[in-house]
């Protein structure tokens, strides 16, 4: 036992040092020079854990062999997590990452809690694997909307998820209260002491169990609209309006098992946020699109109970309680109402607003307008 | 979008919080065999910081299931509360004699922290029935980030 876990850990060790080696040696873009030095600093890390793995088999106490065996295991997992998904940002650097790495530095810039963090991003569908401690969260991003304006505002919301671990505990207070605000309606006013009951209690608790998760995406969404305002809105419907039955309408066991609430649910909710904000016609637009998609799908809005009319202030009241404590930083007038841009003195926001006007008013000429834009932005930022 | 930011959060807390148990563990079987341990003294601190952490979140989780009607946990990941519950369980069940289920988590909190060796063997065996219990919570995270491997 001693002596395979000793070929085990020298085995690891040889294997860390070839990836930093490759890490350290990878050509890229002078944004993601933080990232790499972080991230060479946890292979550091895991280095320095596996030569002390070795040092313990020295010293030839068996009680400890089982703790040695628990440290390789972690060890391995840890080095699988860095070799096969943090470690590809920089082993596959690219030119063209200059831009969505661009736009996630400025919104780390822009929040006081996250300016600590490196921007870094990989290939994939739009999300996160916030890792917070060990201060690198990765962004995943389609590869397509790398290389447009027009989707980037998504970014915003995975920055939700980021500020959400920033401020855990007051969060997970104030949906702890929703959740409770949940049970509570659906709690019978007279309860039975029976087997129906007691399925009643379990769908219960899967549906409060299951506002953890939707309480958290709705935040995002909301956090992506205040920093982004109308690009956001415009990209998210955009994006997530698949015209699949699904965004529309889902079977109360796929619900239970859900972490993002039915689309057309968090559109109600952005839609509502954004005519709040001034922007009743956008919001009127992008609901009665996707009230006509429902409509001509034979669709009604249903959802099982898992939300409810009645819920709705207890659900609103908690994002805007989550926003105030958060605070992301909010668009400006001026950035909302694009309408041109100056790298000079305006933040990319205006950028990615004006860049949604120009598609709408003229969706086929927007293909020739964008790349000037996007060189100009890439212009103010550091080369590689 | 992506949905695992959650899996991906638990995945980073419990394996960091496994690595804490174990060099606590090793410290602590290494100073009753009268050995120096190969650990500074500055990591088997962090260690154990981050042992009484989650010791403290666990102990407001149990709380919040021991009082709620529906013995749900409210304002945790789910999975948390499974944990929670699982703990509880393990507990109630009157053969249960792994060392973890006899005593309360101040107790453990106590034993992470104490300075006297007589302390130690409990403090192990507790250890060890901690990271089997946060192991086996763990596998739907590893699989779900790392694949099956």
């Amino acid at each position: 036992m001693r002596d395979r876990l000793q070929r085990r850990n020298r085995d690891l060790l040889r294997d860390i040092e070839v990836l930093m080696r490759a890490v350290g040696e990878a050509r890229i873009p002078e944004t993601l020079q933080t990232y790499r030095a972080r991230l060479l600093t946890v292979c550091a890390k895991l280095h320095t854990l596996v030569q002390q793995n070795l040092l313990y088999l020295q010293i030839g106490q068996t009680d400890i062999l089982e703790d040695v065996l628990v440290i390789t295991q972690y060890s391995k997992r840890r080095f699988d997590l860095l070799s096969t998904h943090l470690a590809m940002p920089v082993l596959r650097a690219k030119v063209d990452d200059r831009l969505c790495l661009g736009i996630i530095a400025w919104q780390h810039q822009a929040q006081p809690q996250t300016t600590s963090f490196p921007p870094v991003f990989c290939d994939g569908e739009w999300g996160i694997w916030p890792f917070s401690e060990m201060g690198i969260p990765l962004y995943y991003v389609p590869s397509v909307h790398q290389r447009g304006l027009r989707f980037l505002a998504l970014s915003f919301h995975e920055t939700g998820h980021l500020l959400y671990l920033c401020h855990k505990k007051e969060l997970d207070d104030l949906v702890a209260e929703l959740q409770e605000n949940v049970a509570d309606m659906l709690r019978p006013l007279s309860q039975r002491n029976d087997r129906y009951a007691e399925d009643q209690a379990q769908h219960r608790q899967r549906i409060v169990n299951t506002w953890y998760a939707w309480a958290q995406e709705l935040f995002c969404d909301a956090v992506g609209f205040t920093i982004g305002g109308p690009c956001y809105l415009y990209a998210f419907s955009h994006y997530l309006n698949m015209l699949h039955t699904d965004d529309f309408y889902q079977q109360p066991q796929d619900l239970a098992l859900s972490s993002h609430p039915v689309t057309w649910l968090r559109i109600r909710f952005l839609t509502e946020r954004a005519a709040a904000a001034g922007f009743t016609e956008i919001a009127r637009d992008i609901d009665r699109e996707w009230r006509g998609f429902a409509h001509m799908m034979g669709i009604v809005e249903d959802y099982h109970g898992f939300y409810h009319e009645r819920l709705h202030s207890s659900v609103t009241q908690t994002i805007e309680d989550m926003l105030v404590e958060t605070a992301p930083r909010p668009y400006t007038p001026e950035e909302a109402a694009g309408g041109g841009w100056d790298p000079n003195v305006d933040s990319p926001i205006r950028l990615l607003n004006w860049a949604w006007q120009c598609y709408l008013a003229d969706p086929d000429g927007y293909p020739a307008w964008e790349p000037d834009q996007i060189q100009e932005f890439l212009d103010a930022i550091p080369v590689a | 979008m992506k949905s695992d930011w959650l899996t991906a959060s638990s995945f980073e807390q419990t394996q960091d919080l496994i690595a804490a148990i174990t060099t606590l563990s090793i410290h602590a079987k290494l100073v009753l065999a009268g050995r120096s341990d190969v650990a500074g003294a500055d990591e088997v601190q962090r260690a154990r910081e981050r042992v009484l952490d989650f010791l403290q979140r666990f102990q407001r989780v149990l709380e919040s299931v021991e009082t709620s009607r529906d013995r749900t946990a409210v304002g945790t990941d789910p999975r948390f509360g499974e944990l929670a519950t699982r703990y509880l369980a393990q507990k109630e069940r009157r053969s249960e004699r792994a060392p973890l289920y006899t005593i309360s988590i101040g107790e453990l909190e106590r034993l992470v922290q104490s300075q006297y060796p007589d302390d130690l063997p409990r403090l192990v065996e507790c250890l060890h029935d901690l990271r089997r219990l946060v192991e086996h919570h763990v596998r739907a995270d590893v699989t779900g980030l790392l694949g099956e491997g």
